[in-house]
């Protein structure tokens, strides 16, 4: 069954392109009844959806099996979701406008805490009971994986199964149980049950006598669900013919993973631990997909993809490899996520031969003990000298970006970025070209968040009142230098410090958010404290004991049953040394032993 | 026939195709269907020109823009090749590459330098037309109107203007209304005004549906031309 969406609709709502699909490597197949239907959902808008490069994997390794095929699903905006409703339309998938309840099963990228309220509200759009208590054997099976999926709990009365880790690893495992499924007719019990016996695989209603009513633990579990992984990405797929949007989104080029995982151990960074261990691609074989994905989608600019893109073995020979593709077609290429400190005048020449973009760095602190203690190992030294070369070589702008609120920080810290980019400033006085041009220099700070499976994931986050005081010391010392200054909204953060290291007790709070009218949580515009701090009440929820609360060494965290490889001792050690301000060695230098060796692959197996 | 070379000493080849947008792209809008033209090109492994400046980019020019929502049968662009193809290699590479919904129909060599955004002067659009009144009546109290007055709003400004100046023909045919209207840079008439100022001026009920250009043409001598008859390619 097809929906017919009427012209009306789509010619009063926003970017009607975002609803009607037909791009250039879109896959249209024939639902015959044996096909088993995968719906890959983003819950967010078509620009960020089509900005991920995993959506994209995945949709080809479906489209490439006989047996099955995969469809998109995103959030519809605002305006189209209440003309959706007003017309009783429902959730349709962009390849055959095929309902969504049509599907066998719906896959949800958990990308960012703050778009669960659209999972939920997608699945409403879709006719699918929300909880999945309410669901009965003819609604599609829901799953979801993603970096957010690391702690799954708070999702865990909406979603049936989560797969944790890297999506590519076990897709096809999970089709072919669900292909069996269907030809034998088994229940969806039964079916999961199946699942829940793949790695990787997290079925939460195992666990459902270990949680009271309100969705508190009240039983240990002896279930431990460990990360499955991509051992060796040059055999990896990648997407020979990634979809050609029409509109623009938000990362509108060729996207070109480079390597997995980030050797450097950054405390506060999440990615960092749970992708580990650092897994790279030969430039050989990226050099072959670069050209395959430009033949395939006529795009004019490639982009290298990865956590720091300064810390691929062979960088240098890449973009030389690169670049003479690229300047024989016309075709630009951007280095994003370079460091400041190993950052080199000779990329820097190579990437401004094509085109000459803004320069970012991320000290994510303003002090170098504050540093030390998160462990980002680059000098103010190396970001100076950096931005000296930027300046001589003709580069305008540079954005810094810092992190309020990490632990230990005090004022002197939050002083200290004021002071780095005052530093930056008069660098470009003697070694820039004010005369022509004038430095356009930015500072962004965001809220730390604690997130699980870091160093940082027993500790508390900084109070409302802490944040806003920061904030407000900082944005007066930039005034004073008149450095323009960006800040995220402390509120977002606060919610994002909840649920991120919420448990089933926080689902609740997201559902009755939803109820209240929340959604689009990630869009300042549309972000309404309020509806959640009523639910957050109604729920009978203490906000502090998620958010600003120091957990014990000794709790059982909500999400300790997941195994991402990396000791929790060894997270336990990291902490101990962050409060000590001892910095830890990279993978590269050094290795500390952290666990995911047991993987039996990557950057743990090539020093030695 | 004289050979144009470019800056960087490649000959240069000016092509200009004709093609349709059918129903399954009639959301995309101008810009982006620009850039999937663009794409198309570049999948294609024909050799394109660029412009020269810090950010190359393809040359190529549409004729006027079509409103969102509208299919059309007579679309046009002119492109800049850096090898001289042949019209039938450009049709078939470009067909090949280009996304479901844009279909290349016609193609001719444009030796005149006038491109075609600023050649076009006339388009025939036509589209259902729904009236309380017959639909001849509507056409026959168009063409008999000294004048048609409507506010259009542009970019916050609104501004009354006359649109009977810019219709040269309207015919009804099994309630579907067909218009010659002036189009281009200078005088450029969207249907959808012209449904808006029957509106207001003879029928407040009408509404219209389904617009589609069937035509676009330029004028040599006084005359409507084809813009890829030969007089249009190659006489000013």
């Amino acid at each position: 069954m097809s929906i017919n969406i009427p012209d009306e609709i789509l010619m009063n709502v926003e970017k009607p392109a975002r609803y009607t699909g037909g791009e250039v490597n879109s896959v249209i197949k024939k639902h015959n009844p044996e096909t088993v239907k995968f719906a890959f959902c983003f819950p967010d808008v078509y620009e960020v959806a089509m900005s991920h490069l995993g959506g994209q994997i995945l949709y080809s390794i479906i489209n490439n099996r006989e047996d099955a095929l995969c469809e998109r699903i995103f959030s519809p905006w605002i305006d189209m979701e209440k003309a959706m409703r007003e017309n009783e339309i429902p959730l349709f998938s962009l390849e055959t406008k095929t309902p969504v309840s049509d599907f066998d099963i719906l896959g949800f990228t958990l990308q960012y805490e703050m778009s669960y309220t659209n999972i939920i509200n997608m699945l409403d759009l879709a006719g699918v009971p929300i909880r999945r208590q309410d669901r009965g054997e003819e609604t599609p099976l829901i799953c979801a994986g993603g970096p957010c999926a690391f702690n799954p709990e708070p999702l865990a009365d909406v979603v049936d199964f989560f797969l944790i880790g890297e999506g590519e690893e076990k897709i096809n495992t999970i089709l072919d149980i669900v292909k069996t499924g269907k030809e034998g007719g088994l229940s969806k019990t039964e079916c999961l049950l199946r699942l829940s016996k793949t790695e990787g695989i997290y079925v939460p209603a195992l666990q459902d006598d270990c949680f009271d009513s309100t969705g508190l633990r009240i039983k240990d579990t002896d279930t431990i669900v460990k990360k499955v992984l991509i051992k060796n990405l040059d055999e990896a797929p990648y997407p020979k013919k990634p979809i050609v949007p029409y509109i623009n989104i938000v990362h509108d080029r060729t996207m070109m993973e480079i390597f997995r995982g980030c050797i450097r151990g950054c405390r506060f960074c999440q990615a960092g631990f749970i992708y580990r261990p650092v897994r790279e691609k030969s430039p050989d074989v990226l050099l072959n997909e670069a050209k395959t994905k430009l033949d395939a989608t006529g795009y004019d600019d490639i982009s290298l993809a990865s956590l720091s893109t300064s810390d691929y073995y062979a960088l240098g020979e890449l973009t030389d490899k690169l670049l003479e593709i690229t300047e024989s077609q016309n075709t630009s290429l951007s280095l994003p996520s370079l460091r400041a400190d190993n950052f080199s005048m000779e990329l820097m020449e190579k990437v401004q031969k094509v085109r000459k973009s803004g320069l970012t760095f991320a000290p994510e602190a303003g002090s170098q003990r504050l540093r030390d203690v998160i462990n980002k190992n680059v000098t103010e030294e190396d970001m100076l000298k950096t931005a000296a070369i930027a300046f001589k070589g003709g580069w305008t702008s540079l954005k810094l970006y810092f992190m309020l609120g990490l632990p230990t920080e005090t004022m002197e810290d939050v002083k200290g970025i004021a002071d780095l980019a005052w530093k930056i400033k008069q660098l470009y006085r003697e070694h820039g070209n004010p005369q022509r041009k004038a430095l356009t220099l930015t500072v962004s700070t965001a809220f730390f968040v604690p997130k699980p499976f870091t160093p940082f994931q027993w500790e508390p986050q900084i109070t409302v009142e802490q944040m806003l005081a920061r904030q407000r010391y900082l944005y007066d010392l930039l005034k004073k230098s008149k450095i323009k200054y960006n800040w995220h909204d402390y509120k977002l953060s606060r919610m994002e410090g909840i649920i991120s290291r919420g448990d089933r007790r926080i689902g609740r709070v997201i559902i009755k958010a939803w109820e209240k009218g929340a959604r689009f949580d990630g869009w300042a515009e549309y972000f309404d404290y309020n509806k959640w701090m009523e639910a957050i009440e109604e729920c009978g929820i203490d906000a502090d004991e998620f958010a600003s609360r120091t957990r014990p060494e000794s709790e059982i965290l909500p999400w300790d049953f997941i195994d991402i490889g990396v000791h929790k001792k060894y997270l336990l050690d990291e902490k101990h040394k962050a409060y000590n301000e001892i910095t830890s060695e990279n993978c590269r230098e050094d290795c500390l032993a952290c666990g995911a060796a047991c993987f039996g692959t990557g950057i743990c197996f090539e020093n030695n | 026939m004289e050979q144009l070379v470019s800056e960087r000493g490649f000959v240069l080849r000016i092509i200009r195709v004709k093609f349709i947008k059918d129903s399954t792209v009639r959301f995309i809008s101008h810009l982006d269907m620009m850039k999937a033209f663009q794409r198309a090109v570049r999948r294609s492994g024909l050799e394109a020109e660029y412009s020269h400046g810090f950010n190359p980019q393809m040359q190529m020019v549409f004729g006027a823009p079509l409103s969102l929502g509208f299919t059309s049968e007579a679309e046009y662009a002119d492109f800049t090749f850096t090898h001289e193809y042949e019209p039938d290699e450009i049709k078939s590479k470009l067909n090949s590459t280009l996304p479901d919904g844009l279909k290349v129909i016609d193609v001719g060599i444009r030796l005149i330098k006038t491109n075609i955004m600023a050649d076009i002067k006339y388009a025939v659009y036509d589209f259902r037309l729904f009236s309380k009144i017959p639909l001849e009546n509507v056409v026959e109290m168009i063409m008999t109107a000294e004048s048609l007055l409507v506010e259009k709003t542009r970019k916050g400004k609104t501004k009354t203007i006359d649109v009977r100046p810019l219709i040269v023909k309207t015919e009804a045919k099994a309630g579907r209304l067909k218009i010659l209207v002036k189009a281009g840079n200078q005088n450029n008439l969207n249907p959808r005004l012209l449904v808006e100022a029957v509106r207001v001026n003879i029928d407040e009920v009408v509404e219209g549906i389904g617009y589609n250009r069937k035509g676009q043409f330029v004028e040599r001598d006084g005359k409507m031309v084809s813009p890829l008859d030969i007089v249009a390619l190659e006489i000013k």
